[in-house]
Formats: C-alpha cells, structure tokens, sequence
C-alpha cells in the first residue's frame, strides 16, 4: 500500500559527515528527501555510517556542514528537542528505562517531554502495548521480558509519542533469529497504516515486502535507491548486485541462490 | 572490672550508644543527600561550578577527617559561626563523607548506558530532566552497594566526636578507664561497635536487594 503524499519531511542538503577529524567520512556533500508515509529502508555494508545518518536526524550526532530539514526545521541545538518530540527512534539495542516498569517506559515521554496528562497517556500507552501484543505485560520490568519483548515495548514507547516519523536503527540486529519475525511483523503493520519509517536493516524480507523505496549507503551517499523489485531484481550499481547476491547466497538455498535472484 | 564499677558506668555507656548510633543515621542520611547532590550538580557540567565542585571533594577526601572535625569545632567560631559540639560533628562528617559518596555515585553516573540516556533524549527530554529521571536514579541504584560500605565507615567516623567533648560510645569507654584504670570497658565498646556495624550492614544489603538494576 502506498500512503505516499510526495511531501517532502527530511531533507539533507549537502550534508558532509566525518569521524576523526575527517579520517572517516560518513556522508560527503550529501543530499537526498524522505517522504512522508513512506516507509524507507536504508541498507548497506556495515560501517557505511548508516545509522550515523539516521542519527543526525534528532540530533544524536551532529553533521560537520550542509544542512538537514525535518519539515522545514533546520536540525540544531536549538531546535533538537521540538524535532525529538515529532521523530520518534527504535534502536538496536532497546534501550529500555531498566527501572521502570514496561507501562512506565511506555508513557515517560509523553508525560515528561509532551506534557501529556499521566492519565490519557496511560490509555493510549496500553493500546499501543495491546497492538504489539503485550497488554499482559504492562507491570512488568524490562529484565523480565524476551528480546523480541523490549523491542515491542520500545515500539510501543516510540508510538506513544504520536510521532511524525519513527526511526529504526537496526531493530532486529540484537535479536535471536527465532525473535525477529514478531517485530517485523509490528513493523510491517505500520508501514501498511502509513507510519513514515527510515529503517536501517538487514532484514531483506522486511524490505522486500514493506518498503517504498530502499538505498544502499556506500562511500559517503546513497548509490542507488529504488523501489523493491527494481533494487533486488536489476540492480544497477554493481556493488549493490554483488551485496544481493552475497546476502541470498547467504539466506537461500544454493538452487536459488543460482539464479542470482534474492528471494529472501 | 566488677558489677557496681559497670552498674555505675550502664548509664553513660547507654547515653554513649545512644548517641553513635543517633548521629551516624543523621550522617548516613546527610551525607547521603549531600553526596548524591553533589554528584548530580556536578553532572550537569555547568562550567563554573563542576570545578568547584571537584575541588571541594578533592579537597575534603584527601584530608583527614579528624583535621576538618577542629576545623569545624575551633575555627569557625573564629568565622563567626557558633555550632553546638554535635552539629559540628555531624557537619564535619558529612561534608567528608559526602565527598566521598559523590565520588562514587560519580563513578556510577559515568557507567550508565549510554543508550539509556540517548532514549531519554530521544524522546525529548531535557538535560536536568535526563539527569532527574533517569541517570540519576540508575546512578544511586548501581551505587547503592558502595554507598553502604561507606555509611557503616560513618559509623565509625562518629568516634571521633570523642575529641570535641561529645559523649559517645567511643568517650563512654574512655571515661570508665580513666575512672578505674582498666580496659575492659574497650573490649565492650569495641564488641557494640562491630555489633553496629553487622546490623548496618544487613540494613544495607536488604536495601540493596530491593533498588538492584536488573537488566
């Protein structure tokens, strides 16, 4: 389903980006537009510095020149903490409050950085736990709970924030294989409701199902973006065939494997 | 040491107890909320004052506490600040041992995750507001097996009072042996001390068991 509208919500203009007093270049003169409802996944070798990008949207990295708009604002000092409030992020490793409870962690943000009313916040954070499928689990404590559970409270934490955006940056990296088709799944749902989404992300399943578009990060930018059947089936960008072609030698069977076409 | 001797000596040797184990929970208690503020304050990394701050644990961890005891009970007066005995000592330990407990709650504030607080920012909260509700509270609960090793060196501390003339536990003990010449009334102090001690101590880990960071 497509709930793409074409407006513009993230815009990097000539973004450059480095590490080590520009020993590692991340993002050079980089510029490119996320669009809002689009679900955007981001995939690349790692080290590509693609969660460094998505990292400079709400202003968890800064960019050395060039700028980044999240509608319209300017990222800043000054302006990070209104953006925070609109672009919610799903991280690799949960990142859960570990002493409070999973209901806690779900309605901190909106009561503390929203201002929301701790009731209302409350109400809306148990519909979104009940939507990642959690609603028994409300009163208990991070530790208790699987990997494929955090990462389901911390969806539900990032949704309770009504955001305009979610960033994910790698959601299902830290997860035991068995784990990650459920928060896929969550994933997935949103996409299909029209959350806009920038998912960095090795689930090529994931990819090939729910994204608008996919880049591939290398060498400082996107080198190719295209939508799924074009990027997996014809990919121009002969670092991005050979990426594929590892990764399905990597999932599939050599019999599909062979065919050099990743049904993964 | 005969029964009438310790008959006669039971009333200062329970006003003495009295008096330890009533000072150190007032010190274990400000030097807690002293060391914890501290180190909070310290963490907002305000230029001005982290310094300040650092030079005052600095200062007051590297020099004896028996020194800042006098200096409380016989050079304030001279600043103008008249102290009974007993608020200098309760002063003087916790500014001590408050140097001492923010060091470590510190220590501790720095070994927070750093994804933890990147969520908190994240979702747009504040620094003070990061501080308050997140760091913080990881911080004193990573802390809290430290902070009670040191309160049950507190307990100790308060001996000291027997050098600015306050009756306790410690000067009890000193009285009898100056009254009769004879140490046995140590061995008793010195058998309640360690009895103290083990009751801190279990307080401490029960604590401990209730506040722990599972992850």
């Amino acid at each position: 389903m497509d709930n793409r509208n074409g407006r513009v919500l993230i815009q990097f203009q000539d973004v450059t980006k480095t590490y080590k007093n520009g020993e590692i270049v991340v993002m050079q003169d980089y510029s490119f537009d996320f669009l809002d409802g689009e679900t955007h996944v981001i995939c690349g070798r790692s080290g590509a510095g693609k969660s460094t990008l998505i990292r400079c949207i709400n202003y968890l990295e800064r960019i050395d020149s060039g700028k980044i708009l999240v509608e319209g604002v300017e990222v800043n000092a000054k302006s990070a903490r209104s953006i925070r409030k609109e672009i919610a992020m799903v991280f690799q490793d949960f990142n859960l409050f570990p002493h409070m409870s999973v209901l806690d962690n779900v309605t901190f943000g909106p009561v503390h950085s929203l201002k929301a009313d701790r009731k209302q916040a409350e109400e809306t954070g148990k519909e979104y736990l009940n939507k990642v499928g959690l609603a028994d689990k409300i009163r208990a404590y991070p530790h208790e709970l699987s990997g494929g559970q955090k990462q389901r409270v911390a969806i539900a934490r990032a949704l309770n924030m009504h955001p305009d955006m979610i960033l994910f940056d790698e959601p299902t990296s830290a997860l035991d294989p068995e784990m990650v088709g459920e928060v896929v799944e969550i994933m997935k749902q949103l996409s299909r409701e029209g959350m806009s989404m920038i998912v960095v992300t090795h689930e090529m399943g994931f990819a090939r199902e729910a994204a608008h578009r996919i880049s591939f990060m290398e060498n400082g930018g996107f080198i190719e973006t295209a939508g799924p059947d074009e990027f997996f089936e014809h990919p121009k960008h002969p670092s991005v065939a050979k990426f594929i072609k590892q990764i399905s030698y990597d999932r599939q069977t050599p019999a599909a494997a062979e065919g050099g076409i990743a049904h993964v | 040491m005969n029964t009438t001797q310790f008959i006669n000596w039971l009333p200062e040797l329970l006003q003495g107890l009295g008096l330890t184990v009533g000072a150190s929970l007032v010190c274990i208690a400000t030097s807690v909320l002293w060391g914890c503020l501290i180190a909070s304050l310290a963490s907002l990394r305000n230029p001005v004052l982290t310094p300040i701050l650092r030079s005052y644990t600095s200062i007051f961890r590297n020099s004896p506490l028996l020194v800042q005891l006098f200096f409380c009970f016989y050079g304030l007066p001279f600043l103008g600040v008249n102290l009974s005995a007993l608020a200098c000592g309760i002063l003087a330990v916790t500014l001590n041992e408050g140097a001492f407990i923010a060091e470590i709650v510190r220590g501790a504030i720095r070994n927070v995750p750093k994804g933890e607080i990147e969520a908190a920012y994240s979702l747009g909260l504040t620094r003070p507001q990061v501080v308050a509700r997140v760091i913080f509270p990881l911080a004193v609960r990573a802390s809290v097996p430290m902070i009670t090793g040191q309160a049950s060196i507190v307990i100790k501390d308060t001996s000291l009072f027997s050098m600015i003339m306050i009756l306790d536990l410690t000067r009890a003990g000193d009285r009898f042996y100056s009254r009769y010449f004879s140490v046995s009334s140590i061995w008793i102090v010195a058998v309640i001390y360690i009895a103290l001690f083990l009751i801190f101590n279990t307080a401490g880990r029960l604590i401990e068991r209730r506040v722990k960071v599972r992850r």
